[in-house]
């Protein structure tokens, strides 16, 4: 199953480049103007704070995150797709438990 | 923020040529000399270990020596014991899991130090759940020189294992790939070379379930996993290239010094004496 493999390792490298140059614009931004230090605890609050007139560096920083913690679930929800196009129904189910287990984390830590 | 910069460029430098990867040296540095709270520390290391499975993963894979079956198959009971680890933060005291790290550190530098297998052993009698999975392959090794098949055995153990690595890995916020290595080589008799390549895709996905709990939390601060993760990345980079310029003796000695400090920091920290 090479081509799996290829589909989640592209997407993970060029999620990984995406993500630390959209951080990197944002620390960049922020040293420039400093804000007061927010932390974000939502995907919501970080693109309600992209959304303003003038993005807010903190947040663009945290949209980097973002866009790195959803890199992983984006490579699984692949892998998923591919099995499933090649009739491997067995780890299509096994992938698509992961992939679950991933969507779980990000409710698990609510307050 | 340069400061925390430059150190995470060490550290990650430091953690590719310990073969320990960032996570694990990134918490107590953060702790030990930035004075960063621990889960907070834990947040930005696991943000790390994402950056660098994901850098890390296209080589890997292009190498052949990855395999997603086996990746994705022992990715459920590492990420169900990151959920379970990640949730007891939030109840475990910080001196508990400073003390848990400790000894998890020291434990991990001692695994780094065994001596690695380089092609599986024969497999006489065939594990069902493997064979029902397909969890086999082959790759081509250049420093054997021929192609080396393998097929995991003990499935049963080495998943419970990965449940294990998966709870220390979200408890501790690190990517604990060490311990799943470990228990690829030990458990399932895999060629390390495949184990690391495989662990390496899995530690990616394994901090990502950790870390959505610590972002939910508000332990994932932009102003401290940002520059931490850049940092690693591109320590990592020059610590794999600065690795082929050291001899193994040298590596080793660093290795035990840097290991052994911080573990034995951590413990101490736990039971309540700062060394710094």
């Amino acid at each position: 199953m090479r081509t799996a493999e290829v589909v989640a390792s592209r997407i993970l490298f060029w999620g990984g480049v995406l993500s630390m140059l959209v951080m990197t614009v944002g620390v960049a931004r922020y040293v420039q103007a400093p804000t007061a230090p927010v932390v974000f605890t939502s995907v919501a609050q970080v693109v309600h704070a992209l959304a303003r007139w003038r993005m807010e560096p903190l947040a663009i920083v945290a949209s980097g995150i973002v866009l790195l913690l959803l890199t992983p679930f984006v490579a699984v929800m692949a892998v998923f797709g591919v099995f499933l196009a090649a009739g491997e129904r067995r780890y299509a189910v096994v992938a698509g438990l992961l992939l679950g287990a991933l969507l779980i984390s990000l409710t698990i830590g609510r307050p | 923020m340069l400061s925390l910069f430059a150190t995470s460029i060490m550290t990650g430098a430091l953690g590719a040529i310990l073969g320990l990867g960032g996570g694990t040296l990134l918490v107590p540095i953060l702790t030990i000399f930035f004075g960063v709270k621990l889960n907070v520390a834990m947040g930005a290391s696991l943000i790390s270990v994402i950056a660098t499975s994901s850098g890390a993963a296209a080589s890997l894979v292009w190498a052949g020596l990855s395999n997603i079956r086996i990746g994705v198959f022992l990715a459920v009971p590492t990420i169900v014991g990151a959920l379970v680890g990640a949730t007891l933060v939030g109840v475990v005291p910080p001196r508990v899991l400073e003390l848990v790290f400790g000894v998890a550190i020291g434990c991990a530098g001692l695994v780094t130090l065994r001596r690695p297998r380089l092609a599986s052993t024969p497999t006489p009698e065939a594990d069902p759940l493997a064979v029902s999975f397909a969890l086999d392959g082959a790759y081509y090794d250049h420093a054997l020189g021929h192609e080396v098949a393998y097929r995991a055995r003990a499935v049963t153990s080495g998943a419970g294992a990965m449940f294990g690595a998966g709870v220390l890995s979200g408890l501790l916020g690190i990517g604990a790939g060490a311990f799943t290595v470990l228990a690829m080589d030990s458990f399932m008799k895999l060629p390390m070379k495949v184990a690391t390549a495989t662990s390496n895709f899995m530690i990616g996905i394994t901090a990502a379930a950790g870390a959505g709990i610590f972002f939910a939390r508000g332990d994932v601060h932009p102003l401290i996993a940002a520059p931490v993760a850049v940092g690693v990345i591109i320590g990592a980079y020059l610590g794999a290239r600065l690795l082929t310029r050291l001899g193994n003796t040298t590596v080793r000695r660093l290795f035990l010094v840097v290991v052994f400090y911080l573990s034995l920091s951590m413990i101490l920290r736990g039971m309540g004496v700062h060394l710094r």
